[in-house]
């Protein structure tokens, strides 16, 4: 059980809602098909991302004054460099998802580090920034990961489901990383995302309503603002970018509940502000239960 | 094979006209891929299981005391161990608990002697926990094993809301037993896994097919509750914490309950609540197991 205490947002908003884009253009393909490197098409889908897609994103950024934060494999940062620079002149927040897209839990701990600390300086070469913040993308969360991101300067992370608030991940050393929890609903990739090779979904079923996933997003968006909780949006450059989605974004990002009274941070302001301002986790957190009883230090 | 008196007419309490029984599913992180250890090893499953006693669990509590309405959360005796004031918070706000196996078993693959085990490993823990037996039962996973509602009589319990066969409450009744087993079916369709449950890595659905839509979802449901009230019959929901409990989704559960809870001629009662009225009942109102 968790105690019924409402969040009090700086500057009197009701809500948080930290707008995230995985941009990954075909490392998402590279990374899941062995002969990714010749199916131009499929390649292709992905390419739209950068070439449509961003552009996209930043104006109806721009447009709804919204800072977001984009995760990237780090390759990304020396194969798109302009529109990471881009990006990161339009005042969003770069954060990294590997190197090359890889999944974490199948690779030895020294060499998610290796992966890590790559991601980063690639994107510190091209933003000047090293990154704060991390999202795993596939696999499950490797023992001991949050305790490596903290090794290496890494503040926060966006990677799990299971919370409708940030929360504290022991990272060892009386480190904590900050998790900016996400869900299944918020997602563009999981509601549109369409592709035959590799098959996605994994059967192939149908391409969701656009006005039924409108609709599912706003009833977690209205319930997280009477709630007063942090929401977390997923949207994917080539999924969201084109002209008929497009407009499903702005209309989310205009009109209500997010209009008024909504804090948007970037996902370093908004661990950054938890960190300061609010207590650790219940006992009773699921996080707790876990590294309770397999007497962890780190997740 | 069970037949059914399908003509015998049905009365429910005072005006009621049809009922209700809100049921959830407080599965937390158990389930079938997580038996025994593992459940330790998944940090991805744990977390989004504990999603549902952590968040989803005092959410559903809140609308279901805004709405004044009575619930049965069937709860493995693990999840009771484990987050113990999660059920003592389901006893508090008047709802009923009840069993769900220890950790979620699949009582088909189980053996006599292992259901034996489960069944009076999960009654010791209702009985320290709440200082009685558990009532009701759902079979966790799938199918129960033939010889599974003999064990539950032998394990104190008086009802199960498992089996699909009709839409009001029926008799298993057992050779040799001195008592029946009431079952108050609950139906696929009334279950939230089928339309909300999602994950990957692995895929659930396994061929990844999108969340429904809330408001046809809804839709459904509402069909079912005038489709139910219609014929006089009990609906009982087979709804999960960590899937219903979601802020969007509870607050489109309220949009479904709230009209509904108005209605004076439909009777909200727990599974202990209909146990009770059925078996208090001149006329046995159904069917008869036999094998």
């Amino acid at each position: 059980m968790t105690p019924d205490r409402q969040v009090r947002w700086p500057d009197g908003s009701d809500h948080a809602v930290l707008v995230t884009v995985n941009y990954e253009d075909v490392e998402y393909l590279l990374a899941q098909d062995p002969d990714g490197t010749r199916r131009h098409k499929s390649q292709s889908v992905f390419q739209y991302g950068s070439v449509r897609g961003v552009p996209a994103l930043l104006a109806a950024f721009a447009g709804a004054d919204v800072a977001a934060t984009w995760f990237v494999p780090g390759r990304l940062a020396e194969t798109r460099a302009p529109q990471i620079r881009d990006i990161h002149a339009a005042g969003h927040e770069i954060a990294i998802s590997g190197y090359a897209y890889e999944q974490l839990d199948e690779i030895p701990d020294a060499a998610q580090t290796e992966v890590l600390r790559r991601a980063r300086d690639a994107v510190a070469d091209v933003t000047g920034t090293p990154p704060a913040g991390f999202r795993l993308q596939r696999g499950d969360w490797p023992v001991g990961l949050s305790a490596r991101l903290a090794d290496l300067g890494f503040a926060w992370s966006s990677s799990l489901i299971g919370e409708d608030l940030p929360y504290l991940l022991p990272a060892g050393e009386s480190r904590q990383l900050v998790e900016l929890p996400r869900n299944y609903t918020c997602s563009d990739r999981l509601a549109f995302f369409w592709n035959f090779s590799p098959p996605f979904p994994p059967g192939q079923s149908r391409i969701g309503s656009y006005a039924g996933a409108l609709e599912n997003w706003r009833f977690e968006l209205a319930a997280g603002r009477v709630e007063r909780l942090c929401t977390v949006l997923e949207l994917h450059p080539e999924v969201i970018g084109t002209p008929g989605r497009r407009g499903l974004l702005d209309e989310l990002l205009t009109g209500e509940p997010l209009a008024a009274r909504t804090w948007t941070p970037t996902g370093s302001a908004l661990a950054h502000w938890w960190r300061r301002h609010q207590p650790n986790n219940a006992p009773s957190h699921p996080v707790e239960v876990l590294v309770a009883s397999t007497h962890r230090t780190a997740l | 094979m069970i037949v059914a008196d399908a003509d015998r007419p049905f009365a429910w309490p005072g005006a009621a006209r049809s009922a209700v029984l809100l049921g959830f599913d407080l599965d937390g992180p158990t389930g079938a891929r997580l038996q025994g250890e593992a459940i330790w090893r998944s940090t991805r499953s744990f977390l989004e299981g504990g999603y549902g006693p952590f968040r989803g669990l005092p959410r559903l509590l809140r609308l279901l005391d805004d709405l004044g309405l009575p619930a049965t959360f069937f709860v493995p005796a693990w999840i009771v161990e484990t987050w113990p004031d999660a059920g003592a918070s389901i006893l508090e706000h008047g709802h009923e608990i009840a069993g769900h196996g220890y950790r979620h078993e699949n009582f088909f693959d189980l053996t006599v002697d292992q259901q034996h085990e489960v069944l009076g490993r999960s009654q010791e823990v209702f009985r320290r926990h709440f200082g009685r037996a558990a009532r009701g039962f759902r079979t966790p996973s799938g199918d129960w094993h033939p010889q599974t509602p003999r064990l539950l009589l032998e394990h104190d319990y008086h009802y199960s809301s498992s089996l699909r066969s009709d839409h009001r409450p029926y008799f298993h009744r057992l050779a040799d037993a001195d008592h029946d087993l009431l079952e108050i079916p609950a139906r696929v369709d009334l279950d939230d896994y089928a339309y909300f449950a999602y994950a990957t890595q692995p895929p659930y659905p396994p061929a990844g097919d999108r969340i429904a839509s809330y408001p046809a979802v809804m839709d459904n449901w509402r069909r079912e509750f005038e489709g139910h009230h219609r014929v006089g019959g009990c609906l009982a929901t087979v709804w999960h914490p960590k899937v219903s409990g979601t802020p969007g989704r509870a607050l489109a559960l309220r949009g479904l309950l709230d009209p509904i809870s108005e209605q004076r001629d439909v009777w909200f009662a727990t599974g202990a609540d209909i146990d009770g009225w059925v078996r208090s009942q001149p006329l046995e109102p159904t069917s008869v197991v036999s094998r």
